[in-house]
């Protein structure tokens, strides 16, 4: 006879958004089972162990996000996480180097991009769309003009836009292109004629606008100082994951899943069949198509159809995190922050975006090695750069930073061993999956299954930050993301609306730290107030 | 009934506040970059625009005092993007680090509070631990934001009004004890500041529901998060600023005031609005109000519930608005020679909170320190003589109590509990001389004056809310709602009123204005 294993929910896919998910079913006091083909949970949060000890945290992949991300804030201080803000000092310069070299420095507390008055005119016109298309967060393609704007790239949308502005000469328009490339670069690890016009602007108005997507102290402001890990090493103690907690399968392959009129069966291979009422899918949408999933019900199985049809459009960006460190921050001496955007050719220079990832200054715990630049090979300069080998991209990467941050880059490394590192050297180290990336046509073409993207197909339910309202494609569209299939699987079974006395929802508050929310610098829209 | 003129436009849109300047503004724009003919008005019932928001001049002292909506945080996006369009100058509360604030509790006694470290009072821990239960409950409204109906327990909180929400708390804290008794009268007074009624009026997953469109309960209540706090941003020119550029960025003629529509009548073809004195017929109907229709005086005819092929719709819209109610505040502003109560000690921020149990003696709810310092000002405007402004409010029952005393009864109660909060006469002593033609107090209580029946946001009451999806932004045959209260984000705040009216004549100009 098989063995059963009987349980409320099983949550196949075990990064962020299956945590959530199992999470917010805990809370609800349903049991879950978690099902990951991955070795580890939270995947996508890669902390470097080789630099731990003597760099400390250095996240290779999963790694910044914002205060006013809610969710995060709320696991930071429910979990007892700290975090470090992004070194910005509003008194040094950051710097564009453009395509033919030229070093273009803008001052700290302004965001000044090249191409000046075209790329403000162009940000506001993006903030304005962005306000547009979200003021209907779940349905994007009936915002006002959206077959127009989703006919479009963002490459050949912006050269329209172009052909509307009286100022618009050649030199001008190459610089804004520069400018727009190298912030979406930061943004989605994808060039401009990747992504559709419409979804960029409404993956920017669940940011808020597109302005707070791109700026540093938008979506960029602040890290877990130990590491994106110790968010998935605080869940799974959290929850007690895989001991007084959930059950977790790891490493698994998921057979065959059986969705029936009376509940869903899960076969994992060598291991008891589950048999489930509700089962969340929270692997990425590109891994849906892969799920051996069968219905019961034709009519169920259609919808799910018309799921996977928008699934196989969604793809992804391309990062190589590489991590350079030195004896000192020397490029504040110089004035500068390490705060970089590049268009040079790729084979001319391989990085994308810059931000510094040291320590702060005067930390108690500051490690050996605390001053750190990380470095981001994006889009098409990853895809140049992942072929070559690893000390052409060292070298290749040390050097431009020489040209842009000064001679003292080489004499300043350090000299053990230990000043580089980058994502690829790392098992799990993935340099795909940045962010979500839509192109053109795809969103009013498949609108109606967007719109239901969060929706269950039956007993089955899915999250993935892609369908996110708020912060799509994050860490915090992620989480929501979760929550929402737990929340609504958990509704489903009708949980008993009283919570336990001293059960999972007190617990999750027991430790709440004094902590404050940071008084951040925010991208100051009115930055530009006094212009006129 | 209309009688007079009649007038045809496509659009007409009711109510000059902002959610109405802002659906008319986008209309404007859009035929101004060719991409929409439609034709429209906005008929406002009162003398003035703006509705919520009203910067009220205090003469010779100081110009530019916020009596309606003044605060929001740069996550208000709408709100900012106006600041950058417009050019408006900002302001900010006044925070710095290491200084203190005070906390009058129930029975006098007064707490300092550290503001670089919250459990600097007893409880202190407690109220960290309170916020990051609600913010927990806030999490999972705020992951399904447009259906906080479907959120976890929405049947049990919306049975529950804030005040059950108290007594029950035992069941969510991590001790299993009663909420500590400092938390309880902070969280009240939070209650109180931030929706101007009683927590045993409010639905509990109401004001979930407000937490999650505004980001957490903590960025609703708590000032220290800076400019990510609700309160943590004005306009140095006052609200009326950006009503003000609103209407100078409209086409003259385009708004009507003293228009108060009586009546929308809606068939297959079209609308027809009739105010006291005219009639407009249209294509769709914008009505960009508070969420009280009966008491806005507006007649639909035919009943929402009843207009043809949008019966449900129609009749969720009527449940919630026969339903919501509106606080009251007394907002106001002490002017004082100097700001003296950042020099009080080691130094104080002004916030102050209060819950006197002797409403009838201590009215204050909140005070906060409203100096006039903006970092970047006009040159072209005078510098107020004066401008060193504590505002402060009595709200909820206090202010239905003291509304029917005298204006110089509130200000002396305000200024003898401040003194009481701060240990000091400087209170009562430093306030300017306030005569009637310079007044050094100045209030106002939008109650009873012109169609808003409180504020600053129509409530719901427990057992409301639950059941209606998506209703107050619902449009209803060619009858489409904007007002703060229906939107996705920043409901009830000045940010949400923006957003609306933008919804709202997307949606006119998305469907089709004939
Ligand atoms: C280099 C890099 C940098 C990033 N930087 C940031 C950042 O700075 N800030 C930020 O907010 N986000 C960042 N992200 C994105 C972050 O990973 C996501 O926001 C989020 O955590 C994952 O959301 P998702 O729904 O797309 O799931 P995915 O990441 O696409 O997948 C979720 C999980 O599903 C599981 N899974 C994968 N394949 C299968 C399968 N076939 N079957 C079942 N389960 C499967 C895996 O465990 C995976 O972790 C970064 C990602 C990368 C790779
Ligand atoms: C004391 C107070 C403090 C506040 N503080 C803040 C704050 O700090 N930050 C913040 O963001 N928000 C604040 N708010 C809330 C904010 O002001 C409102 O959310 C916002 O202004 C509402 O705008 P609205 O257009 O939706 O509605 P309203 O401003 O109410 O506008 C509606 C308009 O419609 C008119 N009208 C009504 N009925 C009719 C009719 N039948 N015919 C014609 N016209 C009609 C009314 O006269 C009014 O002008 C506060 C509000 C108050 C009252």
């Amino acid at each position: 006879m098989m063995d059963v294993v009987d349980v409320d929910v099983v949550v196949i896919g075990g990064g962020v958004p299956g945590l959530a998910a199992v999470q917010a079913l805990a809370l609800a006091e349903r049991s879950v089972l978690l099902v990951t083909e991955e070795l580890v949970l939270g995947e996508e949060c890669v902390t470097a162990e080789a630099w731990q000890a003597s760099h400390g945290a250095v996240d290779l992949g999963l790694t910044y996000w914002s205060p006013a991300q809610n969710y995060a804030f709320q696991e930071l201080v429910e979990k007892q996480l700290e975090l470090v803000e992004t070194q910005l000092p509003s008194d040094k310069e950051w710097v564009f180097e453009l395509r033919d070299g030229t070093l273009h420095h803008s001052p700290g507390e302004k965001e000044v991009f090249p191409g000046g008055e075209l790329a403000d005119r162009l940000i506001d016109e993006l903030d304005d769309l962005s306000l547009l298309v979200g003021l209907d967060p779940r349905r994007p393609h009936r915002a006002l003009d959206a077959a127009e704007l989703d006919a479009h790239t963002v490459a050949s949308w912006v050269e329209a836009w172009f052909d509307r502005q009286p100022d618009a000469d050649a030199v001008r328009r190459d610089l804004v292109r520069q400018s727009l490339a190298a912030g979406l670069r930061a943004v989605f690890g994808a060039e401009l004629h990747e992504i559709g016009m419409l979804y960029l602007l409404h993956y920017g108005a669940s940011a808020g606008t597109f302005g707070w997507l791109v700026v540093p102290v938008g979506a960029f402001a602040v890290r877990f100082r130990d590491g994106a890990r110790s968010l998935v090493g605080a869940f799974e103690a959290a929850l007690g994951l895989g001991t007084h907690g959930p059950p977790v399968w790891r490493g698994v392959q998921v057979e065959a899943v059986r969705h029936l009129s009376t509940g869903v069966e899960v076969q994992v291979r060598g291991l008891p069949l589950v048999r489930a009422q509700r089962a969340i899918v929270a692997g990425p949408p590109a891994s849906w198509p892969d799920l051996p999933i069968t219905f019961d019900d034709p009519a169920l199985a259609s919808q799910w159809a018309a799921r996977l049809a928008l699934a196989r459009e969604v793809r992804h960006g391309r990062c190589i995190r590489a991590f350079v460190s030195f004896r000192s921050p020397f490029w504040l001496e110089a004035g500068l922050q390490a705060t970089v955007l590049a268009t040079r050719e790729p084979a001319a220079g391989p990085i994308a975006w810059t931000l510094d990832h040291s320590w702060p200054e005067g930390h108690p715990q500051a490690p050996s090695h605390p001053y750190v630049v990380a470095c981001n090979l994006s889009g098409a300069y990853a895809d140049h750069w992942r072929v070559r080998t690893r000390a052409d991209r060292r070298e290749a990467v040390i050097a431009q930073l020489e040209r842009i941050l000064g001679p003292r880059t080489r004499q300043e490394l350090v000299d053990d061993g230990l000043d580089y590192l980058e994502n690829l050297d790392q098992p799990g180290g993935s340099i795909v999956g940045t962010a979500p990336v839509i192109g053109a046509g795809v969103l009013t073409r498949l609108g109606s299954a967007f719109e239901l993207l969060g929706d269950e197909v039956g007993r089955l339910g899915v999250a993935s930050r892609v369908l996110a309202e708020q912060w799509s494609g994050t860490l915090e569209g992620a989480l929501h993301a979760g929550d929402r299939a737990g929340t609504r699987a958990a509704r489903a079974l009708d949980t008993p609306l009283l919570p336990t006395p001293g059960g999972p929802v007190a617990q999750a508050a027991a430790g709440a730290m004094p902590l404050r929310r940071p008084v951040v610098r925010c991208p100051a829209r009115g930055r530009r107030s006094r212009r006129s | 009934m209309g009688r007079g003129r009649v007038e045809q436009v496509d659009v007409v849109i009711v109510g000059g506040g902002l959610s109405g300047l802002a659906a008319a503004d986008l209309l404007h724009q859009r035929s101004l970059a060719g991409r929409s003919s439609a034709s429209f008005v906005v008929l406002e019932a009162g003398d003035r625009l703006g509705g919520r928001v009203l910067t009220a001049e205090a003469p010779g002292h100081f110009g530019w005092l916020d009596m309606g909506g003044a605060f929001f945080a740069v996550t208000q996006h709408h709100v900012m993007r106006m600041v950058d369009r417009f050019g408006l100058v900002i302001d900010q509360t006044y925070l710095p680090q290491g200084k203190s604030w005070r906390f009058q509790l129930e029975s006098g006694e007064v707490l300092e509070l550290r503001s670089d470290d919250p459990t600097s009072y007893p409880g202190g821990l407690h109220t960290l631990e309170a916020l990051a239960v609600l913010d927990r409950l806030t999490c999972h409204v705020r992951s399904s934001l447009t259906e906080p109906e479907v959120s976890l327990r929405a049947e049990l909180f919306d049975q529950w009004s804030v005040a059950d929400f108290i007594a029950n708390y035992a069941m969510f804290s991590p001790q299993g004890e009663p909420m500590h008794d400092h938390t309880r009268q902070a969280f009240t007074v939070s209650v109180r500041s931030g929706f101007s009624a009683e927590p045993h009026q409010i639905s509990f997953l109401y004001l979930l529901h407000y937490a999650a469109r505004t980001g957490s309960y903590a960025m609703l209540a708590d000032i220290l998060g800076g400019p990510l706090s609700a309160e943590g941003t004005r306009l140095a020119y006052g609200a009326g600023d950006l009503v003000a550029a609103l209407h100078g960025a409209l086409p003259r003629g385009a708004v009507r005031m003293g228009e108060a529509v009586q009546r929308i009548t809606q068939g297959k073809e079209g609308c027809t609005v009739t105010t006291r004195d005219g009639t407009y017929t249209c294509g769709r109907v914008i009505v960009a109000t508070a969420p009280r229709d009966a008491s806005q005086g507006i007649v639909f005819d035919p009943p929402l519930a009843a207009t043809p092929g949008a019966e449900p719709a129609g009749a969720r819209r009527e449940t919630l608005t026969g339903a919501a109610f509106m606080g009251r505040t007394i907002k106001g502003f002490l002017l004082y020679r100097t700001p003296w109560w950042r020099d009080v000690g080691d130094g104080h921020t002004g916030n102050t909170m209060a819950t006197h149990a002797d409403i009838d003696r201590f009215p204050l709810d909140w005070a906060l320190d409203h100096v006039w310092d903006p970092p970047e000002p006009d040159p072209a405007r005078p510098v107020p003589p004066h401008p060193n402004a504590l505002m402060t409010f009595i709200v909820g029952e206090a202010a239905n109590r003291w509304a029917g005393r005298s204006r110089e009864e509130r200000r002396d109660a305000l200024c003898r509990q401040l003194a009481d909060i701060y240990g000091t006469r400087a209170a009562i002593d430093e306030l300017l001389p306030d005569t009637p033609a310079q007044p050094s107090y100045l209030e106002h209580d939008f109650h009873g004056v012109g169609r808003f029946g409180g504020c600053p946001s129509a409530l719901l009451p427990p057992q409301v809310f639950a059941g209606v999806p998506g209703a107050l932004a619902a449009p209803v045959g060619r009858v489409h709602f904007a007002g703060s209260e229906s939107a996705v984000q920043w409901a009830g705040y000045m940010n949400g009123a923006l957003q609306s009216g933008q919804r709202a004549a997307a949606e006119v100009l998305t469907q089709g204005v004939r």
